[in-house]
């Protein structure tokens, strides 16, 4: 095969496996992204370049959290993120050609950035990993261009403690390949001993001496310099097997068979053919698409894209407390809550505001919620504390925005502006943080600001105490202190509902009267009044207001089935799966 | 002479020309206008809000001045500030500053540094801490040199497996003597006695919880410790944010030679007491507390409120006295008293109040106060107050200086301010601990709490504390009673 038909083939190869992966990053897992967007707070300071260049694997962490904050738009993230794997791509290819020309067998270059984007489907591993490892290769490469020998010893044995120190334990790769390509390509096996053994010596060497200068974190960190994984103190370190196989692979070249043209197709279709199956394989297995779905929730629930929300649950009805929680917040804010909430999966009052984790993500998801009833010192409270348990120390953009506004809502404007300040130093929610901050203490403002002016007036006037196991209490207190509050008085019935709770249901309900009005009585309400009036053998004199015979109809068609039929579940679920009525009986609540 | 007259002829030659005069102080961040200050004072850098172009900062003292020429931020140069500072020591400084804004030069009013003549002790510990609710990440105890801006780590609870630990406290200002409660499975308190650290286990059996507040005593034999039930609660209005409260507290000495702890025996009172924040008189032979009456929490909170007492202790006999005397009653003052701290000279006992509670922090309202034990009259510290929280302070060795945390930039993030006591015993307007970039305050999430003074550098770092924590079981005590 021709030289140029191997270079086309090639440029093709990488072209291509980048599109995938754009395609991939960007469309299929961007949630992913927009994820790990949300849990730090990239700074253009120099103050926030310097902590973290002074840390072993600092430069590896620094660019990780700079190309993940383009995950804010998964485009460009998925971009950058295709731009990273191309480039390892080519960077492996060039390393293989420097062990020996082997055109035909270059798409086995592309196993280590495939192997890598699988490492990626786990949300908790960052990007500075990836970096770490295009930047040790590239380090490799610039070993590869020196003509000298001694000369490239001595920057050989110069990058070891610097690739530590820029990019961590993913350096590792620089330490093995230039001195056993050295021994594969020149046949000579005192390399091992005059280089690699010295090399390895001070790389093994170097975490202690870090430890020793800094102090500051424990020996684990050092030996794992670079936080490739957000979990800090617990490592999986079997992934880092890639970067094994990254090192090493350059150097099988030398053992693989040459082909001519016609095996050289071959050749070619059985490697497309292996790529497709480690790609097949890394999708099926690796990417985590339950995960994918909650943090597609999450997304549109940060953005408010209500809608995004509801078409996904029509495709697939949530079935998880966080994500049926986001459904119930969508349906609220596009005031369908009271007519189809049954009409989806319910997961209990765990499923309408679930109690506070300590996690990262799930206060997060459930501040959200809180943020909407207004009651803004828990949203505040609950993205503090989610800031504060993201496992790898960092600070969150979102929680950060979230804190701004809380403040700003509750007229603490000192606070606010100190928000404001670090976000205007972040690249895209600069404009943000400046227009916000022109409503600093302009209270009239804020007032006429449709979102932060609403909130304010349903926050509470008179204090309580927050309580995990009286939220029907609080929805209520919020309802009666402002009762233009349409979401409170719907929470609080909606909890009631899923509690199964008719008599605190019927006590509440009408609490709405006079200030919450509807065209009809809402689905749920109405399927619960005609429940708890049949609970009383439809005494005329005690019919709730306004309930209509088709709903007592209904009712009574789902009680014959109920009576009659030996799995009334089964055939309920047909029938009536959509109403309060079956969540009576069947649901968990 | 010289220095001004090169001084006169700097500022003729390269200063602005045509200047427009403000007759107010410079929008200075952070606020050191009309402040006294130690001489030994690392330089007080500012910044000015209205971010000007240019700015020229000239100081003037009886002999000697500075001229600094910079943009929005101002820096002093460490060696040459010390000088100024040196030479003026007693006298005042003039701080002229003038700022190219639009384009326009404007010259505010000149404001004044009082250099004290007494020196403040030149280190300061502090915990560096996200002012959350109920979770906590990264926790820091640092130390600070106050003449200069060097600063480290004492400890890190990503050393000590994210462990929470609590405020570093010293004994007199001994860098010899302090402790920390360090928690977490292998944690225990940490005292630093003589150079050596011990890990101690001061939960016993019957006791409500380890040790929390107090105080080692003088001679460093004695801890004085309350041991508290701590429930957080979060409040809902706007103005309100955090509550925490004690649902049962108890008192109990420490013997670190014997390795005993007693129940501290009050004299008999009526009803149920919750008693904490224990601290000992300058001399060892007193111990100031906060009581309240038990009441049912947390509906009663709002009324839950704390006098502050002294009861008589005899180190030799581990004994206490037969009766309490009231410094500060509840019921006639109205407010609720925390963290009492003797100064050194054994004249002054600093503490906080607000309106209600035993968590100072959370509440805006929170001042400080000082009393005269010498003549039983109180101060509200008019100057030193601010709104928001000001609370957890300590004396500097002298007795001249006391260091605090305020809340009052913005509500949240303490930070550490320091005032003056004059020899009439008056303070003067507190200033915040300065920082190498002045904007630092803007950007920092941590908050500072409890800060702490010593005379000089503690012996021990994050290192000894990694190795102490991990170093097998703490001490354990044996419970005894009262001689």
């Amino acid at each position: 095969m021709k030289r140029r038909t191997h270079a086309i083939i090639g440029w093709t190869t990488t072209v291509s496996l980048g599109l995938l992966f754009w395609f991939f990053f960007a469309v299929c897992y961007r949630h992913h992204g927009h994820y790990q967007e949300q849990m730090q707070l990239f700074l253009f300071t120099p103050a926030y370049f310097l902590e973290l260049i002074g840390r072993p694997g600092g430069l590896a962490i620094y660019l990780g959290r700079f190309f993940t904050q383009f995950f804010y738009d998964s485009f460009t993230g998925g971009f950058l993120v295709a731009l990273l794997l191309v480039a390892l791509q080519r960077l492996v290819r060039d390393a293989a050609n420097q062990v020996t020309r082997l055109p035909s067998a270059q798409l086995l270059t592309c196993i280590p950035s495939l192997l890598y984007a699988a490492v990626l489907c786990d949300e908790n591993m960052l990007l500075n990993g990836l970096v770490a490892l295009v930047g040790a290769m590239a380090a490799v490469a610039v070993y590869n261009r020196i003509g000298r020998p001694a000369a490239r010893a001595v920057y050989y044995l110069l990058m070891v403690p610097v690739s530590y120190f820029l990019w961590g334990v993913g350096a590792l790769v620089f330490v093995l390949l230039p001195p056993l390509t050295e021994c594969i390509r020149r046949r000579r096996w005192t390399f091992l001993l005059t280089l690699l053994l010295p090399g390895i010596l001070l790389f093994a060497a170097l975490p202690f001496l870090a430890k020793a200068v800094y102090m500051q974190y424990p020996i684990e960190r050092y030996l794992l310099a670079g936080d490739y994984y957000r979990f800090v103190h617990a490592y999986p370190v079997a992934f880092l097997s890639v970067f094994l196989f990254t090192a090493l692979l350059p150097l099988l070249y030398r053992v693989l068979p040459r082909r001519r043209y016609a095996a050289a197709r071959m050749q070619y279709a059985s490697q497309l053919l292996l790529l497709a199956l480690l790609a097949a394989l890394g999708v099926w297995r690796v990417a985590d698409w339950k995960k994918e779905e909650l943090m597609a929730y999450d997304y549109y629930a940060r953005v408010q894209k209500w809608n995004s929300i509801l078409a996904m649950a029509d495709k697939k009805a949530p079935t998880g407390p966080l994500t049926v929680a986001m459904l119930n917040l969508a349906l609220s804010r596009t005031d369908h809550l009271p007519e189809y909430m049954f009409t989806y999966y319910q997961n209990g009052t765990e499923g309408l505001i679930p109690s506070f984790a300590k996690d990262h993500l799930q206060p997060l998801m459930v501040g959200e919620i809180y943020y909407w009833l207004g009651l803004i010192n828990t949203a505040q409270r609950f993205a503090f504390d989610a800031m504060e348990t993201i496992p790898d120390y960092q600070k969150s953009v979102r929680a950060v925005k979230r804190l701004a506004e809380t403040n700003l809502i509750n007229g603490r404007y000192a606070v606010a502006a100190k928000y404001l300040s670090l976000l205007e130093n972040t690249l895209y929610y600069r404009s943000w943080a400046k227009q916000t901050r022109t409503y600093l203490a302009n209270e009239a403002r804020i007032n006429a600001h449709p979102e932060w002016g609403t909130l304010r007036s349903y926050r509470p006037g008179e204090d309580f105490f927050f309580s995990e196991t009286e939220k029907d209490q609080m929805f209520g207190l919020l309802f009666q202190q402002n009762p233009s509050n349409r979401m409170a008085y719907e929470y609080l019935l909606a909890f009631t509902l899923l509690k199964k709770d008719l008599p605190a249901f019927y006590r509440y309900y009408p609490l709405g009267e006079g200030t919450i009005t509807y065209g009809m009585i809402p689905r749920a309400y109405r399927e619960a009044l005609a429940l708890i009036w049949s609970q009383v053998n439809y005494d005329p004199a005690r019919k709730p207001h306004g309930l209509s015979d088709r709903a007592v109809g209904r009712l009574e068609n789902y009680r014959g089935i109920f009576t009659t039929q030996s799995d009334p579940a089964s055939a309920l679920k047909r029938t009536h799966g959509d109403s309060y009525w079956f969540y009576f009986h069947f649901g968990t609540n | 002479m010289l220095l001004l007259l090169l001084l006169c002829g700097l500022l003729a030659c390269g200063g602005p020309q045509e200047v427009e005069v403000c007759e107010q102080f410079p929008p200075i961040y952070p606020d050191y206008t009309e402040v006294t200050i130690p001489s030994n004072i690392a330089p007080l850098n500012f910044l000015l809000r209205n971010k000007p172009s240019q700015v020229e900062v000239s100081i003037k003292g009886k002999t000697t001045g500075l001229l600094l020429r910079s943009d929005y931020k101002v820096q002093f140069q460490g060696r040459r500030w010390r000088k100024v500072l040196e030479a003026e020591k007693g006298g005042t400084l003039q701080v002229l500053v003038k700022a190219k804004v639009d384009g326009r030069w404007i010259q505010y009013a000149p404001f004044s540094w009082h250099i004290a003549e007494e020196r403040i002790d030149p280190y300061l510990s502090y915990r560096l801490i996200e002012p959350g609710y109920e979770v906590w990440n990264a926790l820091q105890l640092r130390e600070r040199h106050l003449e200069s801006f060097a600063e480290r780590v004492i400890a890190d609870n990503n050393l000590t497996d994210r462990s929470c630990m609590n405020c570093h406290t010293y004994t007199k200002n001994d860098p010899s003597l302090s402790f920390f409660h360090l928690r977490g499975k292998d944690g225990g308190t940490i005292l630093n006695r003589n150079g050596e650290l011990r890990k101690l286990d001061t939960r016993v059996a019957g006791m409500l919880s380890s040790a929390v507040y107090g105080e080692l005593h003088p001679s460093g034999r004695y801890g004085i410790f309350s041991s508290n039930v701590i429930i957080p609660e979060f409040h809902t209005l706007a103005e309100k944010r955090l509550e925490v409260y004690d649902n049962a507290s108890e008192i109990y000495l420490y013997d670190f030679d014997a390795r005993t702890v007693q129940t501290v025996a009050f004299p008999v009172s009526e009803g149920e007491k919750l008693r904490t924040f224990p601290v000992f008189s300058a001399d060892g032979r007193s111990v100031y507390y906060c009581e309240a009456p038990y009441l049912p929490l947390p509906d009663s909170i709002q009324y839950l409120k704390y006098d502050l007492h002294r009861i008589a202790f005899d180190p030799d006999r581990r004994a206490f006295g037969t009766a309490v005397d009231t410094l500060y009653s509840a019921n006639a003052m109205g407010g609720s008293v925390c963290h009492p701290k003797a100064s050194p000279d054994g004249n002054f006992l600093l503490y906080t109040v607000a309106d209600y509670g035993t968590f100072p922090i959370w509440h805006q309202e929170t001042d400080l106060q000082l009393f005269d034990l010498r003549t039983g009259e109180r101060d509200s510290l008019d100057r030193v107050n601010a709104p928001g929280s000001d609370t957890y302070h300590s004396w500097s060795s002298g007795s001249r200086w006391f260091v605090f945390a305020s809340k009052r930039d913005d509500g949240i993030y303490g930070k550490p301010y320091f005032a003056y006591v004059d020899r009439q015993g008056r303070a003067h307007k507190p200033f915040v601990l300065p920082q190498r970039d002045p904007a630092h305050y803007d950007y920092t999430l941590k908050s500072y709490n409890i800060p702490e003074l010593s005379t000089g550098p503690l012996s021990f770092d994050a290192g000894d504390i990694e190795r102490i924590y991990r170093a097998g079981e703490a001490e354990t005590f044996t419970r005894v009673e009262e001689p």
